[in-house]
C-alpha cells in the first residue's frame, strides 16, 4: 500500500490535511495520524472511507469543532 | 539549473550519462552532488569511481521496516536532517555521502527483499529530501532516477528545477520521451532537454531527431554508442570514456 492523503470532509469540501501518511492508529479520542518523516496529528473523529487505489482517506468533519487536528497543518502544501 | 534529474526508459543509459554530466560539471568548477534515486539498479557509485555506495538515507527515518515499529513504540520523532527545513550537503551525516574530488554521492533507498512492499516511501524520500536541499551557488545536484514514469506520480519532480531526458534508439524510447516531456510540462517544469544516447551512425541520429521533432521535442544534443562505456557496464567498474565525455561537454556548453 502507498503512503496516503488524509482529507478531512467538511460538507463536502474535502481539506487536505496530511499527505505521506504511513501510520494511522484509532485510539479513543479520534484517529492518530503519523507521516513518513515523523509528523503526528490527533483528529477528533473518525474514519470515513479509505480508497486504497488512490491512497486516499476522508476523516469526518470532527463534531462541533472544523475538522482541524490537534496541532496545526500547512494548508500549502500540495497534494501527494 | 540546480537540481537535474535525469529520466528515460530503462537501459536508455541514465546513470551513464549522469555520470559524464557529473564529471563534466566538475571539470567547469561545480561541487556535484549525485543523488541515487533509482531504488533497482545497485551500481552508479561504482561507475562513478567510489568504492562502496553510501549508507540509504532511508536510514534517517529508521529504515523501512524500523520506521513503523518506531511509530508504534510512540516515541519521538527522530531528530535526523529531515525534519530541517533545509538540507545543505555539509549538514549530511558522514555515513551517507561518499565524495571523491568533488563529486559526492547519495543514495536514495534499494528495493532489498522479496514481498517489502512498494517503494513508495522512497519516491517521498526522494522529493522531501530535494525539497529541503539548499545548493550553493557553485553546487549542482544531478539525480539519477528510476526508469520509467512513476516518480511523475510520485510528486518527485516538484522538488526539482530541470529534466534531461535521456532517449536511446527504441521506438519506445521515443515514445516514453514524448510521455516523459508530457508529464514535465503538467508539473510545470521550464527546463526539459532532450539527449540521445548510444547513437551508432549519424543516420539514426537523424531519424530519431525527426521522430522526436514530429512530437514537438528538439534534441539539444546526442552522445555516440561508445564501446568504453559498454565495458565499464560490463565489468562493473569506474566509467572513463574521453568520447562521450568530449560530447557530454559540447551539450553543457549549449546549457551553461
Amino acid at each position: 500500500m502507498c503512503l496516503a492523503t488524509v482529507y478531512v470532509d467538511n460538507d463536502g469540501q474535502m481539506e487536505e490535511v496530511m499527505h505521506d501518511v504511513a501510520w494511522i492508529e484509532p485510539e479513543s479520542q479520534g484517529v492518530l495520524l503519523i507521516s513518513f518523516l515523523g509528523e503526528r496529528q490527533l483528529f477528533h473523529t473518525r474514519i470515513k472511507s479509505i480508497d486504497l487505489m488512490r491512497s486516499s482517506i476522508v476523516l469526518q468533519k470532527e463534531e462541533g469543532g472544523k475538522g482541524s487536528p490537534q496541532g496545526g497543518v500547512d494548508p500549502g502544501e500540495p497534494a501527494h | 539549473m540546480k537540481k537535474i534529474s535525469v529520466c528515460g526508459k530503462g537501459g536508455s543509459g541514465k546513470s551513464s550519462v549522469v555520470t559524464l554530466l557529473a564529471k563534466e560539471m566538475r571539470e567547469r568548477g561545480y561541487r556535484v552532488l549525485v543523488v541515487d534515486s533509482d531504488e533497482s539498479n545497485p551500481g552508479l557509485y561504482r561507475m562513478l569511481g567510489f568504492e562502496k555506495r553510501p549508507d540509504p538515507l532511508l536510514g534517517l527515518v529508521g529504515g523501512k521496516k524500523n520506521v513503523f515499529r518506531t511509530f508504534s513504540e510512540e516515541s519521538e520523532p527522530s531528530q535526523s536532517i529531515l525534519t530541517q527545513e533545509e538540507i545543505r550537503i555539509v549538514d549530511l551525516p558522514p555515513q551517507y555521502i561518499v565524495e571523491m574530488d568533488g563529486i559526492g554521492m547519495v543514495c536514495i533507498g534499494k528495493i532489498l527483499q522479496s514481498l517489502e512492499g512498494c517503494a513508495c516511501p522512497m519516491g517521498a524520500l526522494s522529493r522531501e529530501f530535494l525539497k529541503r536541499l539548499r545548493l550553493q551557488e557553485d553546487e549542482v545536484a544531478i539525480v539519477d532516477m528510476e526508469a520509467g514514469i512513476e516518480h511523475f506520480g510520485r510528486g518527485v519532480e516538484t522538488s526539482i528545477d530541470s529534466v534531461l531526458i535521456v532517449v536511446e534508439p527504441s521506438f519506445d524510447s521515443l515514445e516514453l520521451a514524448d510521455k516523459i516531456n508530457t508529464l514535465a510540462t503538467e508539473v510545470g517544469m521550464d527546463n526539459t532537454w532532450t539527449i540521445l544516447n548510444k547513437v551508432m551512425s549519424e543516420e539514426i541520429a537523424l531519424k530519431m531527431r525527426d521522430e522526436l521533432e514530429k512530437k514537438g521535442i528538439s534534441v539539444i544534443g546526442s552522445v555516440g554508442y561508445d564501446p568504453d562505456i559498454f565495458q565499464a557496464g560490463l565489468e562493473g567498474r569506474l566509467l572513463q570514456a574521453s568520447k562521450s565525455e568530449r560530447e557530454m561537454g559540447k551539450i553543457l556548453d549549449q546549457l551553461l
